[in-house]
């Protein structure tokens, strides 16, 4: 009897186990924190990874422009890449597999990709569609932007009549990895960026409270940012108005202190200043950050007029010594990132400079002492005026790269202001005794394809 | 009959002696044990009971006792003899055909199979002394080597067997403990819980454990009860003391020479910009007595005087004596076995107190076993339980030199850490003295950092509770056929608990550092004043359920058929928590809130912003296996056998589709015992066998996925705040597991009565679909792709001897153990910058094709310059001292490759002498063939008055220095790739080949039979002192190739083991 029992206890236990295992054991995840991306939810959390991925913007141009200065002792300490960009040398990155300017927003096409694929997959209720629209409206913005800042470095200064002839960027719009990339012409390239922003502002809400999320102010700010960038003044000067129609509140600059040697304005997190429409940092390169051996071109600094609180707040004085290091980044007061988003200001100085361009001098030199005022101490201003236009595009282009000082603006500025020999600028560096110069218009300013790009079949930029 | 004549001519009164025969190893007792006495030919023999009676005349004879696979024994006795005699055989040793290998799914005879094993004996397991399992196994076992060519290999005390290969996924042995892989920190088991330890090598012995064996697998057994087993208690203990680190082994920049440094920088203005710095940087008390007398301050001459008195003070001394103390560790462990007709059990206890050579640093440990096993259904059904349990308490207090810090660099060697009492006194460390002077004056906490008071107000401890339960059940269904269940569950929690009390500088540094001064001088504390507490909890689930079918027949010793299969699910689950709490009071155990979002200004620099450190994480892990495996042996009339075996692992780890496509791993083997045949006829070489096998075992890397995956993150360290999604793995349906083909071939052979034995084995392995990085274009999205893209092939040679050298009185044995292995990477497709193989080759990090994973790179040397002394190399062939350009130019072309980090020969030497109830036990390990890079000054970092290497004051100081010294010159001023190109020269690589005393063991035995009076049936005494020293180094520096920074102690054991 009781062996009977044994033997049955046996064979049971025997034969559950055979069965112990349930269907699913396997798909259990090996993390939870990992996850496939299925849902809006998923998407939303893809989209707001800003301070990896997405709300990035390039650096070597800043090191390329002629904002900063620095000298032989600083640049020995930088990487090679950042000091051959300063010295706009031929090869930037001998050696070098990852560039970050070229990896980063293909990173954020990478992930845009993705979030629009997995959208694609998931058909909307009706109480999630505005949701679903506004997260794919995120999505091709961040793409547009990503493809922008690619053009602006990695590509020639854009040009109607050769466009279709000069060689673009790789445009990315899937996700797939193993697919090879080839670069699409300029004109191509271009229409990619005007499209997914164009599609972009169209889904995306009026107004997102958190910087790092791009809204439809934001989406024709960059509209206005790339058509000025392609020197198509009537479109660039449309989208700056109507970014400004829905917002062009300016901050007093009489409002923020001064005191100490600290970043003035407010931190740009996560709602930021009035002015900011959309918040992107540069790449933490070494240069240019807040270091005391990377100075700002003392003839720029000289040009801030002593009533002009931007002398005050832009700049850091430091004890025994002349020249000043820039403080008055909008990112504000606690990210060491240099602010490379959209704001109200830039957007006076593209809707002015188009209205110059288009003879509106009036009005032009209107909108440009609207912003100016803001910046002078109370009641200091005198309202600047233009007799023709040469002379208002002249002064709101020096007010331009006053304004938006380190911004990461001023390389793509340069590019598009040398095809017209009156703003042509040669640029100088004199390193250890040695003189550098680039003169406008020059191969070396558009930088180098990465050499595991061009291995893999990429044309190269001759320099 | 003819003796008892002889007795009976004697004409004495006859006595019967009586007595016993017992196992030396288990007191079991020896039925049949053959007994002869003075140089007669009648033979006795011992009962069912080990018992005999044997009618004796008086006066002293020669007794013979023998019994197989025991050693003979011959004992004198005198006579008249009262009471019993207990003899106690001890087994042979090196016993080939007695030994019986353990895979964790069977035992089996190790004559039948035909892979790879090595076992470790409980005898050989107990020569070391100490409180963990693995270290015991360091040079005793072909095949196994301790890694110490980094310091983080040194650390974690990595150990490969047979190399490694792999290049980033798992790199630790599988450890199977009572069948079921082991998870848990192998420091929760007892050594003195082990009964014998098995390593599995080949693919033939470890194919078994599929996708876990690519790195080999150690199979340990606990101590088990025997059927039929008298009761038996043994007690054992043992203190091990270890000398207090030499902190003087390597040579340092002397005090005088380091403030000679500083104020010879003092003279150039290099400290200048730290003067008026925005941070706040702190100047050592040389630098700030040179500032007080440039100033007027403190006259000029009492300055003179402070500095040449601190060029006296030795920082090392203050810290050996007041950071360190002698280690002192105790163990003591109790074990009850015993077992009847049907059933056994054993009972187990032990206790460990470490203190370890930090002062205040410490380890506890408490083990508590028991594992019972009856039969029923007339011994047709075995069931087994058994319970294991571990609580262990670690103790961090002290954090020793790694705390003491001066602007994050090392420390100013003239630092007091106490003064002529024993006060603790502060050092600069983070800020400038005058800083922290005006900081107490607002009101922020006294910044002062005392390291000596550290350690009592800091309070890091980690507890960690460990239950194994296992049952397990077998069913004789057939004579021929058994069915088995087994199942273990195990948990595991542990908690750890830092206390950073509110007097710690650790909080007050942290408080004052987030404290904001209002304009009208009032403090906001954004960390709030109390304690701060780190916590964590970790709990781990692990269940096993295996479910196998054993059949084995013999068929009248003419083939014999062994097959056994099964499947088997295997789950385990770890979730962690960590918190941090502020502001808190440990006496009521309440904290308060912080903000962790807000970048706030940190005091001593306004443009350092930081966020209240959180150390809020959490995670939530599971491992699913679902394995089926079955291993078939075949012997035909024991002379040859044929093994095979195979296993589909499938896993969460890799997502569906993978596993759908898995491939078994298998291994196939056979072997021939020559001595079995007819034709042999070598008397002196009764035992030959020879051995082939050939398979693959698998390996698994946990990082990567078949999925796009992406991980979640709570976003609370971020400007927004927002959770968000990384990707980290884009989809790669094409992903597999690593696999190891592995050949062996392999010799074991045994001279007549075990005079000597042996085994060689030669193997190839190959690393094949190797988890790699690929680079790859990054407009994909992605810069390096992982998959399998990489390979690995390895050649070795594994030989063990041993001799008895001298078997009289005197016995002497030597073993040799002697193993090589040479890995080269065969494919892999990044190729890194020079720098990165010059700097990191040694790490394993950047595997090169052609080249051993680890590997030691160097600059070319052309000697010091006899002008200037400055080192030179070579640029485009010339001699040159461009340094820029050295490292810049610098291609693997023109780069030296010295050889492997890792030894390519290694093992040891062991003798064991013995005399009666003495014996002497001494193993010299060697590793040969290897390189390592030693240090010596670094000049940027000197002349940034960072202090350096000893090597200093013997740099080349005038012309001619050159012809003894290769020391280069003191540069003008510093220059990295100078330094680069001088630390990473081939005049600082240094041959690595050395032989150690390891060990030496000195152990007395007494036992029943020799002493009547002993309340006990054995015990033994011995001592045992362990990393003796260097017996013979290549290189000429008096350095140690495995502990450059810091030799391992020596440390001494004293022991006691009693059987009842």
């Amino acid at each position: 009897m009781k062996n009977k029992l044994y033997k049955s206890l046996f064979l049971i236990l025997f034969i559950v186990n055979l069965m112990a295992c349930k269907k699913g054991f396997l798909d259990e995840k090996p993390d939870k924190a990992l996850l496939v991306p299925e849902t809006l939810q998923d998407v939303k959390q893809l989209l707001d990874n800003s301070s990896q991925v997405f709300n990035i913007s390039t650096g070597l141009d800043v090191m390329s422009a002629d904002e900063y200065i620095t000298d032989q002792t600083t640049l020995s300490t930088l990487e090679a890449y950042e000091r051959n960009s300063y010295l706009w040398e031929k090869d930037i990155y001998p050696g070098v597999i990852n560039v970050g300017d070229w990896s980063i927003p293909y990173q954020q096409v990478f992930y845009a990709n993705i979030a629009l694929e997995t959208l694609e997959k998931i058909n909307p209720s009706a109480k999630d569609k505005k949701e679903w629209s506004r997260l794919k409206g995120i999505a091709f913005f961040y793409r547009g932007f990503a493809f922008y800042n690619l053009v602006k470095l990695f590509a020639a200064q854009y040009d109607k009549r050769s466009a279709d002839q000069l060689p673009g960027i790789p445009l990315r719009l899937k996700s797939a990895v193993n697919v090879s990339s080839v670069r699409a012409n300029l004109q191509e390239s271009y229409n990619q960026i005007i499209n997914d922003i164009t599609s972009a502002n169209k889904l995306l809400l009026l107004n997102e409270e958190i910087k790092t999320r791009p809204d439809k102010k934001a989406a024709f700010a960059l509209l206005a940012r790339v058509f000025l960038s392609m020197e198509d003044y009537t479109n660039a000067g449309k989208y700056a108005d109507s970014c400004l129609r829905l917002q062009s509140n300016l901050i007093d600059y009489n409002t923020i202190s001064s005191e100490g040697t600290g970043r003035p304005f407010p931190s740009a997190f996560p709602t930021g200043n009035l002015e900011i429409l959309f918040f992107s940092g540069i790449i933490s390169y070494d240069f240019p950050t807040f270091n005391a051996d990377i100075i700002i071109d003392p003839i720029l600094y000289e040009r801030y007029e002593v009533n002009d609180l931007r002398k005050l707040l832009f700049f850091r004085k430091q004890s025994g010594i002349e020249s000043v290091t820039f403080r008055g980044t909008y990112t504000g007061k606690n990210d060491n990132k240099l602010f490379a988003g959209l704001a109200v200001d830039e957007m006076y100085l593209i809707g002015a400079e188009c209205l110059a361009r288009q003879n509106r001098i009036e009005e032009a030199m209107a909108l440009l002492n609207k912003l100016l005022i803001t910046r002078w101490r109370t009641n200091t201003y005198v309202a600047k005026i233009a007799s023709d236009s040469a002379e208002a595009l002249h002064l709101i282009l020096d007010e331009r790269k006053k304004e938006l000082l380190a911004r990461g603006l001023r390389w793509d500025d340069l590019k598009r202001l040398n095809k017209d020999p009156i703003y042509a600028t040669e640029l100088r560096r004199n390193v250890n005794g040695k003189l550098y110069v680039l003169k406008p218009n020059d191969l070396r300013y558009v930088l180098p394809i990465p050499d595991t790009e061009v291995a893999n079949g990429l044309i190269q930029n001759p320099r | 009959m003819l003796s008892l004549q002889i007795f009976a001519f004697a004409g004495m009164a006859q006595q019967p002696l009586k007595g016993k025969v017992l196992s030396g190893e288990d007191h079991s007792v020896l039925v049949g044990t053959i007994i002869k006495i003075d140089q007669d030919n009648q033979v006795f023999v011992t009962d069912d009971k080990g018992e005999f009676s044997i009618p004796i005349p008086v006066g002293t004879h020669d007794f013979y006792f023998s019994y197989v696979g025991y050693r003979s024994k011959k004992i004198a006795i005198q006579f008249p003899y009262a009471d019993n005699l207990v003899v106690s055989l001890e087994r042979e040793e090196n016993q080939l055909k007695n030994v019986i290998v353990s895979t964790g799914y069977q035992k089996i005879a190790k004559e039948r199979t035909t892979g790879s094993f090595s076992v470790i004996n409980n005898k050989l397991f107990e020569r070391s002394a100490g409180t963990d399992v693995v270290s015991r196994l360091a040079d005793v076992v072909p095949g196994l080597i301790f890694n110490k060519n980094t310091p983080t290999a040194q650390k974690e005390g990595s150990f490969s067997i047979r190399g490694q290969s792999t290049l980033f996924a798992n790199t630790k042995p599988l450890i199977v403990i009572d069948n079921f892989p082991y998870d848990g920190d192998i420091n929760d088991i007892n050594p003195n819980d082990v009964d014998n330890i098995t390593i599995l090598k080949d693919a033939a012995a470890a194919s078994i454990w599929g996708a876990r064996a690519g790195n080999g697998v150690i199979v340990i057994n606990t101590k088990q009860g025997m059927y039929k087993q008298r009761l038996k208690i043994s007690f054992n203990a043992n203190v091990v003391t270890g000398k207090r680190p030499d902190l003087f082994y390597e040579s340092k920049m002397s005090s005088a020479e380091y403030i000679e440094m500083e104020q010879k920088l003092f003279d150039q203005g290099f400290y200048k910009n730290s003067e008026n710095s925005f941070t706040n940087a702190p100047l050592s008390p040389v630098v700030e007595l040179l500032i007080a007398k440039r100033d007027g301050k403190i006259e000029g001459k009492e300055v003179d005087r402070q500095i040449n008195a601190l060029k006296n003070e030795d920082l090392r001394r203050d810290v050996s004596h007041y950071l360190f103390r002698n280690s002192f560790n105790q163990q003591y462990a109790l074990n009850i076995t015993g077992g009847e007709d049907n059933q056994r059990f054993n009972l187990s206890a032990g206790y460990d107190e470490n203190k370890n050579s930090l002062i205040g640093n410490g380890y506890k440990r408490i083990t508590l076993n028991a594992n019972h096993t009856f039969k029923v259904l007339k011994d047709r059904m075995e069931v087994t339980t058994g319970i294991y349990f571990t609580n262990s308490k670690t103790e961090n207090n002290n954090n020793g030199e790694a705390d003491l810090r001066f602007n994050n660099s090392s420390l100013y060697p003239y630092a007091k850490l106490a003064d002529g009492q024993g006060n603790p006194l502060h050092i600069t460390s983070n800020y400038r003295e005058s800083f922290l002077a005006s900081s107490l004056q607002k009101g922020l906490l006294n910044w002062n950092f005392n390291p000596l008071d550290e350690i009592n107000l800091i309070r890091r401890e980690n507890k960690t509770n460990n239950y194994r339960f296992n049952f397990g059940v077998n069913y004789k269904l057939l004579p021929t056929l058994k069915a088995e269940i087994l199942y273990q569950y195990a948990v595991i929690n542990s908690q750890y608990n830092a206390l950073q009390l509110a007097e710690s500088y650790y909080t007050r540094n942290l408080i004052n550092s987030f404290t904001a001064i209002n304009p009208d001088g009032s403090l906001i504390r954004n960390v709030p004043m109390g304690d701060i507490l780190d916590k964590s909890y970790s709990e781990t689930n692990h269940q096993n359920l295996r479910t196998q079918l054993n059949f084995n027949k013999d068929w009248g010793g003419e083939h014999q058929l062994t097959v056994l299969g099964g499947y088997e699910i295997n789950d385990m689950n770890s979730k962690n928590n960590s918190y941090r709490l502020y502001g808190y009071d440990h006496t009521h155990t309440i904290s308060k809130p912080v903000d962790y979002v807000t970048l706030f200004p940190q005091s001593y620099d306004e443009y350092n912003f930081s966020q209240i450190p959180n150390n809020e994480t959490g995670n939530d892990l599971t491992d699913r296996f679902l394995s089926f495996y079955v291993n078939a042996a075949y012997t035909w009339r024991e002379k040859y056998a044929l093994t095979a075996s195979s296993r589909i692992d499938q896993s969460n780890l890799f997502g569906v589709k993978t596993n759908q496509k898995s491939v078994p791993l298998y291994s196939a083997g056979l072997a021939w015992n020559i001595d079995r045949e007819k034709f042999y006829k070598l008397s002196w070489l009764p035992y030959l066998k020879l051995r082939f096998s050939y398979g693959y075992n698998g390996n698994i890397d946990k990082s990567v996925s078949g999925y796009t995956t992406a991980k979640f993150e709570s976003g609370s360290g971020t400007y927004t705040g927002l959770p968000y999604a990384n990707i980290i793995n884009p989809p790669n349906p094409e992903l597999r597991w690593e696999r190891v083909k592995i050949i062996n071939m392999g010799l074991d052979f045994g001279g007549k009565g075990n005079s000597f034995s042996g085994t060689i084995d030669l193997y190839r392995k190959y690393g094949l679909d190797l988890i790699g990085n690929a680079p790859f274009p990054s407009s994909t999205g992605i810069t390096v792709f992982r998959s399998n893209t990489a390979s690995i092939r390895s050649n070795g040679v594994e030989v063990t001897i041993n001799n008895r050298n001298i078997d009289r009185a005197i016995r002497w044995d030597t073993n040799v153990i002697f193993n090589y292995n040479k890995e080269l990477v065969s494919k892999y497709e990044i190729k890194e910058g020079v720098n990165n193989y010059l700097m990191g080759g040694v790490s394993g990090s950047y595997p090169l094709v052609g080249q051993p994973l680890y590997a030691i790179y160097s600059y070319k040397w052309a000697g010091l310059n006899g002008n200037t002394g400055d080192a030179q190399g070579y640029l485009d062939g010339n001699v040159s001292n461009d340094y820029d350009k050295i490292v810049q130019n610098a291609k693997l072309e023109n780069i030296i490759y010295n050889g492997p980090a890792r030894p390519a020969y290694y093992g040891a030497i062991r003798n064991t002498v013995s005399y009666k109830n003495f014996s002497v036990s001494a193993n010299v390990s060697f590793r040969l063939g290897y390189y390592f890079r030693r240090n010596s000054v670094n000049y940027s970092n000197i002349l940034q008055g960072m202090g350096g290497h000893g090597d200093f004051s013997k740099r080349w100081q005038k012309p001619g220095d050159e012809k003894f010294t290769q020391i280069p010159s003191l540069p003008a001023i510093g220059n990295f790739n100078q330094s680069n190109f001088y630390t990473y020269a081939e005049v600082l690589v240094e041959k690595g080949d050395h032989f150690r005393l390891q060990d030496v063991r000195i152990s007395y035995d007494f036992s029943k039979e020799s002493i009547k009076s002993l309340p006990f049936t054995h015990a033994q005494i011995f001592v045992y002192a362990n990393n003796i020293g260097l017996i013979w180094t290549a290189n000429h520096k008096n350095i140690d190739p495995d502990y450059q920074y810091m030799p391992s102690p020596r440390t001494i054991a004293l022991g006691l083991k009693i059987d009842f």
